[in-house]
């Protein structure tokens, strides 16, 4: 496992593959969160100008991605349309399934994401993991993965690929991760600490 | 004043975040040192443009300066030929202006 920290090694390699966790896709698309630095954009702008680097996503990450950008303009085009109102009006998930995913809207959210995507695709790779069984697939290697999580594991360590992250439950993985979230950094740093008597 | 997009970025895609960072810091100089004139982003030339360009561009203008000075002073200009530009305009716009309303659905799309 090598944890390196974003804010001393801010450039991309050459002729290296990175995974974006999809809380760093997140803001890139527009989804913005002040807990997350501008280090991981401008680590991912950085990308597109090094030699020979690209971005991997796999097809369940690009699903995830969109689900959860398009659940969140559903959300707001919800509190647009019913917020105010009292009396008879369907919950957020009735609505996101019976009326937003037929509607315009739905329609150019979805043009502008893949729009945005379709700007970086020269890029990125999409591919997958090869090599799957059940086991491979529900045999977590650090027991603080979620399956998506452990999917982009397996996607790293197939693709020998960088995972970008500010996720704290990366740790403890036989590949490399980039990060900003120092709690996550200092979790390696302690690790390899000689230990004192 | 015109600040044309494509001379700062020598490109014909506005997608990147330093790219918006440049953008943002041309437009900032130049609004700051003439207070009060109008200044036309002039996005001729480009044919691509990115969320990410636009809330590190506009998003970042919108926190220095706030919505009613960049409605007033601040407006992208020939962007005809950039699909899906209004759109993503808007978007940048209405979640910068309702960033506390939506709160809950970001922590909700980022858990």
């Amino acid at each position: 496992m090598n944890i390196f920290n974003l804010h001393n090694q801010s450039s991309p390699k050459e002729n290296t593959a990175y995974i974006f966790d999809s809380n760093i896709w997140l803001p890139i698309l527009g989804i913005d969160s002040e807990l997350l630095s501008d280090h991981y954009k401008i680590f991912f702008s950085k990308v597109f100008k090094t030699d020979g680097a690209i971005i991997l996503i796999c097809p369940i990450q690009l699903s995830e991605i969109l689900n959860r950008l398009l659940r969140y303009y559903a959300r707001v085009a919800y509190d647009k349309k019913y917020k105010h109102l009292t009396g008879n009006k369907p919950d957020a998930n009735g609505f996101y399934k019976d009326e937003y995913r037929s509607s315009s809207d739905f329609r150019a959210k979805y043009a502008e994401i893949m729009d945005d995507i379709d700007q970086y695709s020269t890029h990125i790779k999409i591919c997958d993991v090869a090599l799957m069984s059940l086991e491979t697939l529900t045999s977590f290697e650090s027991q603080s993965l979620d399956f998506n999580d452990h999917y982009l594991f397996l996607l790293a360590k197939e693709h020998d690929a960088v995972i970008i992250t500010h996720d704290g439950d990366f740790h403890d993985l036989s590949v490399q991760v980039g990060t900003c979230n120092l709690k996550l950094y200092k979790k390696h740093t302690d690790s390899i600490k000689p230990k004192l008597k | 004043m015109k600040i044309s997009v494509y001379d700062i970025l020598g490109s014909q895609n506005a997608s990147l975040h330093d790219d918006g960072l440049a953008l943002y810091c041309v437009v900032k100089e130049n609004f700051e040192m003439h207070t009060n004139e109008e200044v036309n982003i002039d996005f001729s030339q480009i044919k691509r443009c990115s969320t990410l360009f636009l809330n590190a561009s506009f998003g970042k203008l919108l926190a220095d300066f706030g919505e009613e000075v960049v409605k007033k002073y601040i407006h992208p200009a020939s962007y005809e030929q950039i699909l899906n530009f209004m759109g993503k305009y808007n978007d940048m716009w209405d979640n910068f202006a309702n960033k506390t309303n939506y709160q809950a659905y970001r922590d909700e799309a980022f858990a």
